[in-house]
């Protein structure tokens, strides 16, 4: 079994050491962060800060309770996304689709940011639930955690992963076919 | 490489987005403050427990059991 990358971090959180706090924001502070605002949408920019504060707050309450062999980044998402579900019963509605930046300035680098941007406008069209799963996914998850943190089959995942990716290829090939011919080739 | 893993390679080429400073600075504040609990001054415990004894002086007092 590979050791634990979180191994010091959790270790500093569990003396109450502040350290471990700096050293897990700094390392999923912006990743998660990226979660959260792509799960909501640009336009609701604050209930992402918001939601990142909930997750890290709780990591100062519970750090000291977690376990040295713990999936901390599994658990900051797990708890990102318990509040997030709770926003959602507050509220009950879909997150907007977020307002992306247009890229106006011609460059290879703004090509890129472009397709990108194709990328993104495609994934905030999906369902709440794919577009959880992808992000989850393609942020390094395991499976075996994400289905842990999802509550769902592993077997029921991969299903649920394939038609997702089928989607989200659907939608691009819809809107942006030149950034889907990048995606498949 | 099928088209469906490079849809996962598309969406985690997608940028990092760094939290705003000023949140960062506030959420690190607090989660620090909360991580630490707050030290009690020692004089508080020498305080509470000088009370305890007094207290516990006088009623053996007041009872005449002293």
């Amino acid at each position: 079994m590979p050791p634990n990358p979180d191994h010091e971090t959790l270790t500093l959180l569990r003396r109450r050491d502040p350290c471990g706090f700096d050293q897990a924001y700094a390392k999923y502070g912006s990743r998660l962060f990226s979660f959260l605002l792509r799960l909501v949408g640009r336009a609701e920019q604050h209930l992402a800060e918001d939601l990142l504060q909930q997750t890290f707050l709780k990591l100062a309450e519970h750090g000291p309770e977690l376990r040295a062999d713990s999936d901390l980044r599994a658990w900051l998402y797990t708890v990102a996304r318990h509040a997030f579900l709770g926003q959602l019963r507050g509220r009950r509605r879909e997150p907007e689709a977020p307002n992306l930046e247009l890229v106006a300035d011609y460059s290879p680098d703004a090509e890129a940011r472009l397709l990108l941007g194709d990328v993104e406008a495609a994934l905030s069209r999906l369902r709440l639930e794919d577009r959880e799963l992808l992000l989850l996914i393609a942020d390094g998850i395991e499976p075996i955690a994400v289905s842990r943190l999802l509550g769902i089959e592993a077997a029921t995942l991969r299903k649920r992963l394939a038609r997702a990716r089928q989607r989200l290829l659907q939608e691009l090939e819809r809107a942006a076919p030149r950034a889907a011919r990048e995606a498949s080739s | 490489m099928t088209s469906e893993d490079a849809v996962l390679q598309a969406l985690a080429k997608l940028p990092l987005e760094a939290p705003p400073s000023a949140l960062s600075q506030k959420l690190l504040a607090s989660g620090r403050a909360r991580l630490v609990p707050a030290q009690v001054h020692p004089a508080w415990a020498v305080a509470i427990a000088a009370s305890v004894v007094a207290y516990l002086g006088w009623a053996l007092f007041y009872t005449g059991n002293w």
